[in-house]
């Protein structure tokens, strides 16, 4: 039996040094460059340029928010991003993870996700707010409380009527901001894909209904008619492939490249 | 569920329904006596090999001999793999500067791949050199994947075969490499680069992007990774992000062809065993209780997350349309909606792939739950390359000898006794995964270090750890993104389960296999069960579902299915 | 020093691995393991007589 195994444990081996060289080293280097032969620009990731800069990926979304994080009115905005440390990081890709009753996504909703310390449900959520019923509040460094009832000692960071502040990262806070940011109703409905985080955190796209609801605030802000955003809109809207394959989606960043004004 | 989800679904079904008999074809050429497609090309190649292995293809080994290949090959590609990736930060050919990876992570990381598991407890952006990836994991990918098909076929011909011997190990493995695995795969990378995804050597690029600020352009040979990923059933990524990074699967038709990828092999391996054996009706039955299952989950998962998350507030929109993506987004991309994603999803959860194109912890509970019952069925559906074959042909055997029990006739499979001897094989098989995964789970879930872990509370933190465990057994590898698996605990006992998951599995199987080899076959008469007949199709079918929902109901009660139920 | 341990760690699952196909081989009662069969005999005296290829009943 010793020899035996002796002899596989060479062969192996042998077979492992084999391999490595035909499809750790010969394999990618022929597709390599047979993909930069008839591919090239794909191969290369879809580079974006303007005036010789590169800007970016077609593939890839990216921020338009100013220095401090705030979005930017004359852009449309992409959705939200999971990426740590800063949003659409193309060294860092990946989603949330948060689980559909998770507080931090889904928010305090009264008897089901108000989780005590000690893993029962509240009933009520105690930081309900006027304009936010599912209000998961936040320390002064901004980090949110993940139970309704944290040990006695707690501080909880006030607004200056001395309410809650609200972790904006939630869907209920993400909505409501959407609204507030877009100029639309407080009932307005909001289109899921702008309160949520992608998977890769690098999502190029938004739904069209985003964009539409979107589309009022940026003609506003860069003085132009509506109909013309909404043409743009509709411009770099890449459909279902083949006709069904996938989902519609707009591509933000070649949308508001388009609109003018990038450096 | 919309008109265009059922579209990609029924596309899905037509297009394997195309072409796996297709690969069934080729593959039982290539495989059988006689001649085969890419023989002159291939023959002086693989002829090399065998020269430099001392090895002779006609020469063949009895299973006891074929399963210590298969180990020692193991062994040695477990801590080659190991010292590439403790070396990677002092190798060449590193422009991400990665560094090392700690002992325990090369540990996880060499096991996972070399068993097919693909489990990736590290960022690819910046924890794996192009090095390591391109000339170890990638390596790695392909050999598990001709690993399973060789064992596959050793299976095949003690099962059904003449004689005391099995195959040749380093002759199957090399066939497998030279005329499945690498010629699909440098035209399946073209197609990929085609639709955009990534292909190059260089280094990360610096972009300025419109509003300011800098933004990193991941690069490297990815494309060339990820197919091997899809068709050798394995799963692991160049990116973090994996199936959703837009340089891995950049538009609808690559997330679908990507799941094509995936499962054609499978279901033609098994119609490939329908043809070596000369019955081709009986790979057909096992095609159909696998593609019964995998429409059964996949189903499920596309309608939960298009219904969407029930608890999302009444003023957000989950109504899919046209316009409006809706269902379930959270963790998803645009260009795939919700349907689109499960479908990719947890289709591949029915394959060792578990290559996902979305985040499985952010799924809904019954969403979630669909991947994991895919999954602890015993990755069937139509299951990994290979492995697959062999996991359903054990299911065959427990449920010729039940039904044979229940008719009051010799059980016998192909002509052949199933005894006991065979039984206790196939029992330990059937055991052996289920007791891996709920005795790690058990005391992870008990520890105080790693039951907390999980990152998400409640019930669904429960999910989180009990799936990593039935994951990375039954080789899958995908995972509740949110379990915090770098700690030691995690590292070295999900790469015990992997191992164990794999190995265990191989040799049950092949020795079920040596003990069948050369039986006596029994002729057919009027009284031998049917096997590749409709009734034992559904037969079979029972009793995959109830062997499997016996052994893992608690725990799904625990789990998804509570979560559901209190929220 | 942890790269000892996870390289032991690796060696005693394949060792289990390797003793669990002795354990099988026992329970099909044929004990094959301690002598080579004629067909690998062959191959180590160097240069086996070609086999025809198993074919599997039709």
């Amino acid at each position: 039996m010793h020899a035996l195994l002796y002899r596989q444990l060479v062969r192996s081996l042998v077979m492992f040094a084999i391999v490595t060289v035909l499809a750790g080293i010969a394999y990618p280097l022929m597709v390599t460059g047979a993909a930069n032969v008839a591919f090239s620009h794909q191969a290369q990731g879809s580079l974006l340029y303007h005036n010789g800069r590169l800007l970016g990926s077609s593939l890839l979304g990216q921020n338009f928010t100013d220095a401090k994080g705030k979005p930017l009115p004359q852009y449309f905005q992409p959705r939200p991003s999971a990426t740590s440390p800063t949003p659409y990081d193309g060294d860092a890709s990946g989603a949330s993870n948060l689980g559909p009753t998770n507080p931090l996504l889904v928010g305090f909703v009264a008897g089901v996700t108000t989780y005590r310390q000690d893993g029962s449900v509240a009933p009520r959520n105690p930081y309900a707010t006027r304009t936010d019923p599912y209000c998961v509040p936040t320390d002064p460094q901004g980090s949110p409380i993940s139970v309704v009832n944290p040990p006695p000692g707690q501080r909880y960071a006030r607004n200056a009527h001395g309410g809650y502040v609200c972790d904006p990262n939630t869907i209920p806070e993400r909505a409501i901001a959407y609204r507030q940011f877009n100029g639309l109703s407080p009932h307005a409905m909001v289109p899921v894909d702008a309160v949520t985080a992608s998977g890769s955190g690098l999502d190029p796209e938004i739904s069209v209904a985003n964009a539409l609801d979107q589309a009022p605030r940026v003609a506003r802000v860069r003085r132009r008619n509506l109909a013309s955003i909404v043409a743009l809109v509709h411009r770099y809207t890449e459909g279902r492939q083949f006709g069904f394959l996938g989902e519609e989606g707009v591509n933000v960043l070649e949308l508001n490249m388009s609109l003018g004004g990038e450096q | 569920m919309n008109a265009w989800d059922w579209a990609q679904l029924a596309f899905i079904g037509v297009a394997t329904a195309v072409l796996a008999p297709l690969g069934g074809k080729y593959l039982a050429a290539v495989f059988g006596p006689g001649k085969a497609p890419g023989d002159r090309l291939m023959e002086p190649i693989e002829r090399a090999g065998y020269r430099l292995l001392r090895v002779d293809p006609d020469n063949e080994q009895r299973w006891t001999s074929y399963a210590l290949s298969v180990l020692a090959f193991g062994l040695v590609s477990v801590v080659g793999l190991y010292v590439i990736l403790r070396l990677q930060g002092v190798l060449p050919f590193n422009p991400t500067r990665a560094p090392g990876m700690s002992p325990a992570l090369a540990f996880n990381t060499a096991a996972s791949f070399i068993t097919g598991t693909d489990w990736q407890a590290y960022a690819g952006e910046t924890q794996a050199s192009y090095l390591a990836q391109m000339a170890g994991l990638v390596v790695a990918q392909f050999t598990a994947a001709a690993v399973g098909l060789a064992v596959a076929l050793a299976v095949i011909r003690g099962v059904a075969g003449d004689r005391h011997t099995v195959g040749n190990f380093w002759a199957d493995l090399t066939k497998s490499l030279t005329r499945v695995f690498l010629p699909l795969s440098v035209i399946g990378a073209l197609v990929l680069v085609s639709q955009g995804a990534v292909q190059n050597l260089h280094g990360f690029l610096t972009a300025h992007p419109v509003a300011g600020g800098t933004q990193q352009i991941p690069a490297g040979p990815i494309a060339s990774m990820e197919v091997i990923k899809l068709l050798g059933t394995n799963g692991g990524s160049f990116l973090n992000a994996g199936g959703a990074h837009p340089f891995e699967n950049p538009s609808g038709f690559t997330n679908m062809f990507d799941l094509l990828l995936v499962i054609v092999l499978p279901f033609s391996i098994a119609l490939m065993f329908g043809r070596l054996i000369g019955r081709p009706n009986q790979g057909r039955v096992l095609v159909v209780v696998m593609a019964i299952i995998f429409v059964a989950h996949t189903a499920v998962g596309m309608q939960a997350e298009s219904h969407g998350n029930h608890l999302i507030a009444a003023g957000v929109s989950q109504q899919t349309s046209t316009a409006n993506v809706g269902g379930n987004m959270e963790g998803k991309e645009v260009r795939f909606g919700p349907a689109g994603s499960a479908l990719m999803t947890v289709g591949t959860m029915g394959t060792t792939a578990g290559a996902t194109d979305s985040a499985l912890d952010s799924y809904t509970p019954v969403g979630g739950a669909s991947a994991l019952v895919a999954i602890i069925l015993g990755e069937i559906s139509p299951g990994g390359d290979g492995g697959g074959l062999y996991g359903i042909l054990m299911m065959v055997i427990l449920a010729v000898f039940v039904a044979g029990l229940m008719v009051g006739r010799t059980p016998e499979f192909l002509g052949k006794k199933i005894g006991p001897t065979q039984m206790k094989l196939a029992v330990l098989y059937a055991l052996t995964i289920p007791f891996v995964i709920l005795t790690f789970s058990g005391f992870s879930l008990v520890l105080a270090g790693p039951s907390s872990d999980a990152l998400n509370p409640g019930l669904h933190g429960f999910t989180e750890i009990v799936y990593a465990f039935a994951s990375v057994t039954n080789n899958n590898g995908s995972a509740f993104g949110g379990l915090n698996a770098t700690g030691i605990w995690y590292q070295t006992t999900l790469g015990v389960a992997m191992l164990l998951g794999r190995f265990l599995p191989i040799v049950l199987a092949l020795a079920l296999a040596g003990s069948l080899a050369g039986a006596r076959v029994h002729a057919r008469t009027r009284a031998t069960l049917e096997t590749a007949g409709p009734t034992f199709a559904a037969f079979l079918l029972g009793v995959i579902v109830t062997v499997g929902g016996l052994i893992y109901f608690p725990m799904l009660m625990l789990g998804p299915i509570g979560e559901r139920l209190i929220s | 020093m942890q790269d000892l341990a996870y390289l032991l760690l690796l060696v005693s699952v394949m060792t289990l691995l390797i003793l669990f196909v002795t354990f099988c081989d026992h329970l099909l009662g044929w004990d094959t393991m301690s002598e080579p069969s004629p067909a690998e005999h062959a191959e180590h005296v160097g240069g086996a007589r070609p086999h025809r290829r198993q074919e599997v009943p039709g």
